[in-house]
């Protein structure tokens, strides 16, 4: 036997048809979402992996991995990097990534469980068993930052308790209470398909032009697992598709929907790549061309044509937002700067030179006059409150129409005698697909109201699981100030001149 | 627009890398390369494939395509087909 | 310029807020969020949270509080597999290179065939509704470690699977096509097989746990595992024996996460399903009040009067003497290859050795 056939062997034919209960009872959620299947065995996962392959590379990939992480924590990596800010980054990566990773993992479990195929089936379980990797892979990292930094000593309570995190967190959320097929598309192909690439190599590019060699090895580690979790994505889109036309309209409302989720999640990753590094290797307009435009538009919905499948119905916005997206999310985040656990900071000379260069068009007339105004002072234009924030993706609804930048994206909808606010059209038209799941979102404000929290500000941010002094802005924070320590402990170079670095 | 396949290698990987990108390039001059900083960017139009044959005469010895896994980051197309002799990326399948 | 010889100060000598005491608790503890679900699940127990105590019949004061006796997490359990795998590898490249099975009595390859082959659908099985327990288990550290051992399972249904293509399936897969053919029809695996269908279709998660590896793993995994190996030696066969050493190894880290799990459970008095609550800090949760108009609060669901050990007690009075009925028929196989052997020795000691003194260490008895 070759090792397709082998492959098939090991993994297929191993369930089989129950005799003493219905087969609906076995998998009660196979029929619910309206998918019809006629002979999905011919589907299988391309990558063909079988349990002595998966130890054998996944160990291969660890060990190379945690060396170069013990090299980073034992030489004292993140005192090397260009500028300490960079952590601030992070620090948003780990608490909103982090926990993301573990609810996939999770949620792998769930569709392995209900999608009765096994072609599929172990793949997904690797995938489920992936996801905890990199859940624990990234923890590693944090765990070290955490010693020496603010922020994330109580992550998990961040996670579960912050304005901030319920973005990413109602993402996975909503995938996990969906039927399995849809969380199939939504993680497997939007996620994973669409997004990951901008997620870990822009990132990983960055982290490696800062000098954080254990953050880009991470990234770039766990991108290798998602080269199988993208092809477990396709794999499974086709099979919908060709199984039977009754599943391409269902299919099309999903990419729509689970586009622009994923779409929306990965703003605070657009700072990541234009504003957290003080040396980037790539701008989110350039990274969201060649990973969205390029690859995935021009190629993959190139090739869905015939299937009847069309672009997601808000790509064009997405397009439109991209001279946008990174400068209206940090704006977002300097506001609330005071209520987060990752700091904002003041932008140097470098940064506003390096951003009005690659935004020609937007970026000094739209953005420039509100950094200035922050740099003034610092607590200048923070509202007293906490953000009004879109009834989907939990984001405040602060982002300016891309047609016309000077007025807000805000859109209303009426439902249940209640008005509900969204940040954008795709997100106004994903709650009107599905307002009764919609209507049941956890809003932090309403809790905070509502004295779940405490009485007093103290109990709030303990609530929140850091503490008022790890908030705000970085080059004043005891943060930049424990950096600057570590550097002379070690002798190295006090300040940062972008004219030696480059 | 053309449709391009393709993959991202991760430059840890060191002479695997440049091994690869050589038995891409052999095989097909369309196959073109970009170093963007921690890892190659190697695309072709419409196809890709990757021979464990070529790769093996460039390096000099044994190499499995399971290593393929532990230094390719990502990919763009279609996995065609994947087995221990060669690696297709296509469009159109 | 020496400077990886200084020592920085640190801010803290633990990066987590909830005193970790090892690298394993320092990736496991708290990974799963226990509130603040944004939405109800569309089409499953559509009034239950994401991660919902109620999932299962039986509470915990501290669902995090519970350890994998290995620590295994993703790192470790993945090396250590590594080297079971290779071994495997081993294994069966010097049973075929050393010819084993040319020499070995046609009645064990046809015997061990019709015993082991069939039990790929078992482990198989028992992985996918492991699943089950992945997704709605409480917390990381029990999750985590059902992920391992479902993990396992697949891997021990693919090694029976490679080993019936290399040894007795002469390598083609026709041999595993006739396991399944006997599982799916011969009477010896009708009531194991109506067993694992069982637990198929059992919802609660703790309770999926005990029917699987407090009642039948013992009893089949002794037998496969262990009781066999002299007697396939006997017949000249060195490579099941083997195989079943590396099996052996997994199993044996299962027991014991899983006994010290229901050790957890019964020995915990809580009654109150939302008691966990107070550990994490949350003991003055109002509920999901956010849903005062749409949904009611999740804790005015009744709380069953039923303590842990009296829940464990009834699963173990239903499972129990069921595993003990599915696995005695096995000895059909031993009878029709005319090969001496009892399996009921064998059920009846593990039984006797293993589930009843763990039954009684949790101070609950064992009915056949």
């Amino acid at each position: 036997m070759n090792t397709k056939q082998k492959y098939k062997a090991l993994t297929r034919d191993l369930m089989w048809e129950p005799k003493s209960v219905d087969m609906r009872r076995m998998f009660p959620l196979v029929a619910v979402e309206g998918i019809h299947l006629k002979d999905p065995s011919r589907w299988e996962d391309p990558f063909r992996m079988t349990f002595d392959q998966y130890v054998r590379i996944q160990s291969e990939k660890d060990h190379l991995h945690h060396a170069i992480r013990s090299a980073y924590e034992v030489n004292y990596g993140h005192a090397r990097v260009v500028d300490g800010r960079w952590f601030e980054g992070v620090k948003a990566f780990a608490v909103a990534v982090q926990p993301a990773e573990y609810a996939a993992h999770r949620l792998m479990a769930y569709i392995g469980r209900n999608i009765p195929i096994e072609a599929i089936r172990f793949a997904t379980f690797n995938q489920a068993v992936d996801e905890l990797r990199h859940a624990q892979i990234e923890i590693k990292h944090y765990a070290d930052m955490s010693k020496y930094y603010d922020g994330l000593h109580a992550y998990s309570k961040t996670n579960e308790n912050l304005w901030f995190n319920t973005v990413p967190k109602s993402f996975f959320d909503d995938a996990l209470t969906a039927g399995p097929f849809e969380a199939l598309i939504a993680i497997s192909f939007s996620f994973e398909y669409v997004f990951t690439n901008i997620l870990f190599l822009p990132f990983s590019s960055s982290a490696a032009a800062v000098g954080d060699e254990h953050f880009a090895a991470m990234g770039k580690s766990v991108q290798s697992d998602e080269s199988r979790h993208m092809a477990l994505g396709m794999a499974a889109l086709k099979m919908l598709l060709e199984e039977d036309d009754r599943n391409v309209p269902i299919v099309q409302k999903w990419i729509d929907k689970w586009y622009w989720r994923a779409y929306r999640i990965f703003s605070v990753i657009s700072t990541l790549v234009d504003y957290y590094p003080r040396i980037r290797s790539i701008s989110w307009k350039r990274a969201f061309e060649m990973y969205v435009e390029e690859q995935v538009m021009g190629g993959l919905f190139r090739d869905l044509k015939r299937y009847g499948i069309r672009p997601p119905r808000n790509f064009e916005d997405s397009v439109k937002e991209k001279e946008h997206y990174s400068h209206a999310t940090m704006r977002i985040l300097e506001h609330y700067k005071h209520a987060n656990y990752f700091r904002g900071f003041t932008l140097q000379t470098d940064d506003y030179e390096w951003l009005g260069n690659e935004y020609p068009n937007t970026f000094k007339r739209y953005y420039e006059p509100f950094f200035r105004k922050m740099d003034d002072n610092v607590m200048a234009v923070a509202p007293p409150g906490l953000p009004a924030v879109c009834a989907v993706c939990q984001i405040p609804c602060e982002f300016p129409d891309p047609d016309h930048p000077e007025r807000p994206w805000t859109q209303y909808a009426e439902y249940n005698d209640k008005t509900h606010m969204f940040c954008s059209p795709g997100c106004k038209q994903i709650f009107l697909d599905e307002p009764q799941k919609y209507q049941q979102w956890w809003w932090p404000a309403e809790s905070y109201l509502n004295g779940e929290f405490g009485g007093s500000l103290e109990e709030m941010f303990k609530y929140f699981g850091f503490a008022p002094e790890e908030a705000n802005e970085y080059y004043t924070s005891r943060d930049y100030h424990r950096w600057i320590r570590y550097r002379e402990e070690l002798g190295l170079d006090k300040r940062f001149d972008p004219k030696v670095v480059s | 627009m053309e449709e391009y396949v393709g993959m991202d290698l991760d430059k840890n990987a060191g002479d695997m890398i440049s091994a690869i990108i050589e038995a891409l390039q052999e095989s097909d001059e369309r196959v073109v390369a970009d170093d963007l900083g921690v890892f190659i960017k190697v695309r072709a139009p419409g196809r890709m494939e990757l021979r464990r044959e070529a790769v093996e005469d460039k390096l000099g010895r044994v190499w499995s395509m399971d290593d393929l896994q532990v230094c390719m980051a990502s990919y763009f197309g279609y996995i065609q087909d994947w087995d221990e002799d060669h690696v297709i990326i296509a469009w159109g399948a | 310029m020496d400077t990886a010889s200084r020592t920085l100060p640190k801010i803290r000598e633990h990066p987590w807020d909830w005193g970790t005491k090892n690298e394993y608790e320092e990736v496991t503890l708290r990974e799963q969020p226990y509130l603040h679900g944004h939405y109800r699940n569309k089409y499953y127990k559509t009034e239950y949270d994401i991660y919902d105590p109620r999932y299962t019949a039986v509470r915990s004061s501290e669902w995090d509080a519970f350890r994998d006796p290995k620590k295994f997490w993703y790192t470790p359990y993945v090396y250590n597999r590594k080297k079971l795998s290779d071994q495997v590898e081993g294994i069966f490249n010097r049973g075929i290179s050393l010819e084993v099975y040319s020499r070995t009595a046609p009645e064990w390859v046809g015997l061990s065939a019709a015993l082991y082959i069939p039990m790929r659908h078992y482990e198989y099985a028992g992985a996918l509704q492991l699943q089950h327990v992945v997704r709605y288990a409480m917390g990381c550290p029990i999750e985590q470690a059902a992920t391992f051992t479902a993990f396992d399972k697949q891997g021990r249904a693919q090694w029976i699977s490679l080993w019936g293509i290399e040894f007795p399936g002469t390598k083609t897969d026709t041999a595993l096509e006739a396991g399944k053919r006997l599982w799916m029809d011969d009477e010896s695996y009708r009531l194991i097989r109506e067993y694992m269908e069982q637990l198929l279709i059992t919802d609660d998660w703790a309770e999926v746990l005990f029917a699987l590896h407090m009642a039948i793993e013992p009893l089949v995994s002794t037998l496969l595992y262990r009781d066999l190996n002299q007697l396939a030696l006997s017949h000249g066969d060195i490579v099941l024996p083997e195989l079943n050493l590396v099996s052996e190894e997994q199993v044996a880290w299962q027991d014991q996460w899983i006994q010290k799990f229901f050790e957890f459970i019964v020995l915990d008095p809580c009654m109150n399903r939302w008691d966990y609550l107070k550990v994490l800090g949350y003991e003055n949760w109002p509920g999901d009040y956010r849903w005062g108009h749409t949904l009611t609060d999740p804790r005015e669901t009744p709380e069953d009067p039923r303590t842990n050990a009296a829940i464990v007690q009834e699963w173990a009075d239903h499972w129990l003497p069921k595993a003990m009925a599915a696995v005695l028929p096995l000895q059909n196989l031993f009878d029709r290859a005319n090969v001496d052997f009892s399996v009921s020795d064998s059920v009846i000691r593990t039984w006797e050795q293993t589930i009843k003194p763990t039954m009684a260490k949790l101070g609950l008895t064992a009915q056949r």
